[in-house]
């Protein structure tokens, strides 16, 4: 009965669930879905993460290259992020080349990891002007349930938390490159950004929150995504979007940042317990 | 299926500069046989017990039952004591299999044979599959010493294993033989029985000369006490001095005249850097790859005109005098064009060092153990040996391994591997050619030998129905007198009509054993052929690349015989223009097996019109117009008179020689193999492009001229 | 042709399996929420993910008055081999192994029960460590059944190589990685095992024809093996409910 009087009228089925300050899937405004983690499970990547939040799920892996670093910028390596949502991960998406949210999505993540300045792009330079590393961050989403941009930023930043660089040598008269894959060195990560996604929806005059909204409420919201990101690094507001959806109040602001400020607590918590367990389960 | 665990171990390499992340499986198994005859736990079947049940301990050291777990270094430097037949019931382990087969393939075959030879008791156990002997590497742990961990793990394994395997409590234990001193401290440590090969070896009882067979196998440049030559630089100070142009790389080539002096070719000179003298030389050995430091311009000498011969007793560990040859070296004038640019050898990048074929040079001390040898290559030293057999050596041509060349010794270390037979015995000096030239003469293995067929067999009726048959085709072999193998065959005759030139039109065939028939890809018999590679003649005796069966018999072309061949048929014109080329399998029966003179005098006796002699006139005649324009060409005609021996019949000893009789039928065959071959190399380079493999003879550079102009221009003065 | 030494002096390879033993399979059903049909499936270290969308109106242009059209993707995430890929999709070898996903799996597809209607096949290869097509046939096959559509028969492709011990040729199933790049022969089939039927055979290198036989025989019990692991997975996914665990994917 329920999912075809959610056919016929849904914008009623919405509002009749929010009237009672309840979302179609059970939770409450402000209540976030559950989030699994698990890293390294691609071997054939140099670093690489599975996150879980909800159902939204992103691989994301990390490969190792070396290169000669631009010109101008001579001491700085390279980190390229990536975002694919392959038709698989979801029935809105058609076989055919990038679909305008995955390149929008890409450019978001990217800009939040350049705003959060959580890597020094210094660290990836080896040789001054001949030789720096570039870090492949492919993600990719094999099941688009809303929220997207909150679970690549955290399976991306636990793959870079766990990447090692193997030691490099570099002759700068033969250019020979060599390279000692048994001495490693950990990646400066620094602190760890965290993206929340909110979903901003106007009901009998009152402006409502939804925090980290499913597929379904980002549409019913009217996006093609989520309405808010916001990012926080080290308890410091790094990056806040706005897309679309209805106005927002400075209340509601209010109310989202500090639930963001909460939660990338929470996150990072789950992000360094599950690499604190992957390091016992490799070092014992 | 057997159950099987899984981990994964991570590898990471470089490819053009970038890295590469290489995942592999690694299954674990519990499946594996521990291979005693001891273990009543393995479901071994009866092939698969290699070790006895209660071995016999023939070595003093360990008075009860034991098995031996051998480490890498032992299987690399005591190859030749682990071929001697006395120690039996030995573990080999996948760990060390692998290492040996990493570092020295020619060592790890060898060790196969052995593993492979049933009645030696080698067993080879898989550690590094088994679920409870594999370990992981752990983070900053050298792969060398994880493999000396696993190799240990694998001991303890073995030792418990059979422990609770036993049925009455008695069961063999385990000796851990190893040459490297910090795993044998581990090994005590961890409570692994183990000592070291020498050892072990001196204490074996009854094995006469195994004693003789053990490697001294010394680090050459820790021995600095009574030092006579000077270190060699370490690999990572030769690495530096050549990348940054001070050293050079070359392969070192003494001198047959002198053993004093050397020479090595290297990149950046013309000429090949001169080596004298003990110190300049520095214990580079013929083939060795050295690093040469070139001396500044001045102190370059010439090469001396002398022949220096290392013939004086045993001097002991001193160096003579080397005045005569240096003041002899000593350039006249700056400008002598013969001075050359002269070095020193400083360090060794790679020994060459094989086993070497030579007699024993008694010392004069009776009862003496060391002795020196004398290599039959001249450009070998000679070689420090220690034999407690030197009574019954010294009459006999004798096989000596390299081991090593310490600081303080005058010759290089090495040890007796085995006796050729008595000095002046014909089979003895065979086996000393045969050795020397690396010619592989054992007899045919039992595995080769199943790959032949039926000594009766005969060509089936299905195998004919797929080939050409040329039966009836007046076909016909010329070879030397007394050849048995015979591989070629032809044919001629003329076809009816007139090409558009009106020219006489002929067919030629040339009909080639097909051996493929019976060498299929990848056998064993295809293999060992593939390693023989020729068939070598020598006085008396012929080395076969197959078995007899096949080359004097299955594809020999005999007259009057079926075989299988391979045809290459042509259609040519009188002025032996090719018209067409056509390739096939065919059955032939050759009409005649001549020599080259019967040959010769079927086609000259004008009496004789048989269809023989008239196919071999169109031949002889078509022969000589291939020849002329081979040379019109630019062929390059090289004749080495061939030999031949006159044997005596009883005896089989060698009475004359004689150079062989040229005759227009020798070039007459010659000329159609020549067109033979290049005919299919046509068609290859034309069917296979990309994959053709063709043989040319490029001009030869001046350099190689050098050596016979100098002789010559001293037979002008 | 002496092959590489593909198989030790003990008859063990390179990763300590025996010639007919398979790989270690683990794999999981509706692994997803999005799709009408998913799979997760682990052949050794090649990881895939299938998704089945469908079946749903096909699009005008495509449409087929008789039968169901059948779109596949093939797709390798750009971090699943050694050196990185460039492209995940839409390359050369891509757009081939799509093809050959559609031909196997078009041979079991009731396609006369949909007409006018699409069934979309993805597949999104996460690790490969050989046998690639093979772990994503398979892994279809299994999104196919959880999505409900109907199959003549499972379609199961396994891969085998030949290998030399003692001069004798001894076949190996399920080749990997590093057995591939050995450089010897790999042939590929796509078959529905408990019907014998042959739905794609594809072959790389040069192979006697003499031991053409061997080597197909020893792909076709690898179908078989691998069919009686997945059908068990099946039935025991079946036997849960068609709860969707929460707990559904450990990749």
């Amino acid at each position: 009965m329920a999912e075809i009087y959610k056919l016929i009228h849904p914008v009623k089925y919405f509002n009749d669930y929010l009237s009672r300050k309840i979302r179609p899937d059970g939770r409450a405004f402000h209540e976030q879905r559950n989030i699994k983690l698990n890293v390294n499970s691609i071997k054939a990547a140099d670093a690489s993460a599975v996150v879980k939040c909800g159902n939204t799920t992103v691989v994301c892996g990390i490969k190792l290259e070396l290169a000669t670093p631009k010109a101008e910028e001579p001491d700085v390596g390279f980190l390229v992020t990536n975002v694919e949502l392959p038709p698989l991960c979801s029935s809105k998406y058609r076989p055919g080349p990038p679909t305008d949210s995955a390149q929008v999505t890409s450019t978001l993540v990217a800009d939040i990891i350049a705003n959060s300045k959580c890597i020094d792009l210094k660290d990836l330079s080896i040789v001054h002007d001949k030789l720096a590393w570039v870090l492949y961050c492919d993600m990719v989403c094999i099941d688009n349930d809303g929220s997207l941009v909150d679970a690549c930023i955290m399976t991306l930043m636990a793959s870079l938390k766990t990447l090692t660089l193997p030691k490099v040598t570099y002759d700068p008269e033969t250019e020979e490159i060599s390279v000692d894959t048994s001495v490693r060195t950990k990646l400066n990560v620094n602190g760890l950004p965290v993206a929340t996604s909110f979903a901003l929806y106007k009901h009998e005059q009152s402006n409502i929150v939804l925090a980290d909204p499913s597929s379904y409420e980002e549409e019913m919201c009217g996006g093609i995504g989520a309405n808010l990101i916001t990012c926080y690094n080290n308890g410091i507001l790094c990056g806040s979007q706005k897309f679309g959806g209805c106005n927002l109040s400075i209340e509601c602001e209010e109310e989202a940042l500090k639930i963001a400020k909460e939660r990338a607590q929470a996150v990072e918590e789950v992000v360094d317990v599950c690499i604190k367990n992957y390091e016992l389960e490799i070092n014992k | 299926m057997t159950k099987m665990w899984t981990t994964k171990s991570f590898l990471t390499k470089t490819k053009r500069g970038n890295i590469i992340k290489i995942v592999r499986e690694h299954y674990l198994r519990d499946d594996l046989l521990c291979g005693s005859g001891a273990c009543n736990v393995c479901p071994h079947k009866d092939d698969e017990l290699v070790l006895e049940e209660k071995p016999e301990s023939i070595c003093t050291l360990f008075d009860y039952p034991h098995y031996l777990i051998l480490d890498t270094n032992v299987v690399l430097h005591q190859i030749d004591v682990l071929e001697e037949d006395a120690l039996k019931n030995v573990i080999i382990l996948q760990t060390v299999l692998e290492e040996v087969k990493h570092q020295n393939t020619a060592m790890y075959q060898r060790l196969l044979e052995i593993i492979n030879n049933k009645k030696r008791r080698f067993y080879s156990f898989v550690n590094e599959h088994h679920k409870d002997t594999y370990i992981e590497r752990e983070p900053g742990e050298k792969q060398n010493d994880r493999n000396d961990r696993a190799i240990r793990k694998a001991c303890a394994w073995y030792e418990t294993h059979l422990s609770i395997c036993s049925v009455d409590g008695k069961f063999p234990k385990i000796v851990l033989l190893t040459d490297d001193e910090n795993n044998r401290k581990i090994a005590v440590e961890e409570g692994i029985v183990c000592c070291t090969a020498k050892d072990y070896v001196e204490n074996v009882t009854g094995a006469i000369g195994l004693i003789d067979k053990l490697s001294k196998n010394v680090i050459p440049e820790t021995c600095s006490r009574d030092a006579l030559y000077p270190a060699h630089l370490t690999p990572s100070q030769i690495h530096e001095g050549i990348r940054n142009g001070k050293l050079y790389q070359g392969t070192y080539r003494a001198s047959r005249d002198n053993f004093l002096e050397g020479t090595a070719v290297v990149n950046g000179f013309e000429k090949p850097i001169l080596l004298q003298g003990h110190i300049g030389i520095n214990r580079a050995v013929d083939g060795d790859t050295i690093a040469v430091e070139i001396f500044p311009e001045e102190e370059w000498r010439r090469p001396s005109d002398i022949v220096l011969e290392d013939k004086a007793d045993d001097p002991g560990d001193q160096l003579e005098e080397e005045a005569v040859l240096l003041k002899v070296a000593e350039p006249v004038d700056k400008s002598d064009e013969e001075v050359t640019p002269t070095g020193k050898v400083v360090g060794i990048i790679r020994r060459k060092w094989r086993q070497y074929c030579g007699i024993l040079m008694r010392s004069k001390f009776p009862g003496a153990v060391r002795h020196l040898f004398t290599p039959a290559e001249k450009t070998i030293p000679r070689v420090r040996i220690e034999t407690r057999q030197s009574d019954v050596l010294a009459m006999q041509r004798i096989l000596v391994a390299l081991d090593s060349w310490p600081r303080n010794s005058r010759y290089p270390l090495g040890h007796f591997v085995r006796a050729l037979g008595p000095i002046g015995n014909k089979d003895a000096e065979n086996e000393v050619i045969l050795l020397e030239h690396d010619v592989p003469h054992a007899r045919f293995s039992e595995a080769v030998l199943a790959c032949l067929p039926p000594n009766d067999w005969t060509i089936p009726e299905e195998e004919i129905k797929k080939r050409v048959d040329l039966r009836s085709e007046c076909i016909c072999s010329v070879d030397p007198p007394g050849c048995t193998d015979i591989d070629d065959a032809l044919h001629a005759k003329a076809l009816p009509g007139k090409t558009g030139d009106g020219l006489k039109r002929y067919e030629v065939g040339v009909h080639i054993a097909d051996v493929t028939h019976f060498v299929r890809p990848n056998t064993a018999l295809d293999k060992e052929a593939a390693s023989r590679s020729t068939t070598v003649y020598l006085v008396g005796r012929r080395i076969d690349m197959v078995p007899d069966l096949l080359s004097s018999n299955l594809c020999s072309l005999r007259g009057g015989e079926e075989r299988l061949a391979f045809s290459c048929v042509w259609e040519i014109d009188e002025n032996a223009n090719i018209i067409h080329t056509k390739f096939h399998k065919s059955v032939i029966k050759s009409a005649a097996a001549m020599t080259y003179e019967e040959a010769q005098i079927a086609i000259d006796d004008k009496s004789r019109n048989d269809k023989v002699a008239s196919s071999l006139r169109i031949l002889n005649a078509l022969a000589k117009k291939l020849n002329r324009k081979r040379l019109d060409n630019g062929a390059l005609s090289l004749s080495s008179p061939e030999i031949r021996f006159q044997m005596d019949s009883e005896t089989h000893e060698p009475v004359e020689v004689a150079a062989k009789k040229i005759l227009e039928t020798n070039s007459m065959v010659e000329e159609f193999m020549l067109l033979a071959n290049i005919s299919v190399a046509e068609k290859l380079a034309a069917e296979f492009p990309q994959c053709a493999m063709l043989r040319r003879h490029p001009a030869p550079p001046p350099a190689n001229f050098s050596t016979f102009l100098k002789a010559a221009k001293q037979q002008v003065r | 042709m002496p092959g590489p030494d593909l198989l030790s002096s003990q008859g063990l390879r390179l990763d300590g399996r025996r010639p007919n033993e398979l790989r270690r399979i683990q794999c999981k059903l509706g692994v997803f929420t999005q799709p009408d049909g998913s799979a997760y499936l682990e052949q050794g270290n090649t990881k895939v993910l299938a998704a089945v969308y469908g079946p749903h109106q096909a699009a005008k242009s495509k449409s087929l008055q008789d039968s169901v059209v059948v779109n596949c993707q093939y797709s390798m995430a750009t971090f699943s081999t050694g050196e990185r890929k460039n492209r995940p999709r839409g390359d050369r070898k891509s757009q081939e192994m799509s093809m050959h996903l559609r031909q196997a799996l078009m041979a079991a597809i009731k396609t006369e029960l949909y007409p006018r209607s699409q069934i979309d096949i993805y597949v999104e290869v996460l690790q490969a460590d050989g046998g690639a097509y093979c772990t994503s046939v398979n892994a279809a096959t299994l999104a196919l059944i959880d999505a409900g559509i109907p199959i003549k028969a499972y379609v199961i492709a396994c891969t085998a190589s030949l290998a030399w011990k003692d001069g004798e040729p001894e076949p190996l199933v399920d080749v990997s990685h590093v057995e591939e790049a050995a450089g010897g022969v790999v042939l590929t089939v796509a078959s529905m095992p408990s019907t014998g039927a042959i739905g794609l055979i594809e072959m790389s290198h040069r192979l006697h024809m003499d031991y053409f036989d061997t080597v197909l025989s020893r792909a076709m019990q690898g179908c078989k093996d691998i069919e009686v692991i997945l059908d068990k997975v099946v039935r025991e996914h079946l036997a849960e409910g068609w709860t969707k665990s929460d707990d559904a994917i450990t990749i």
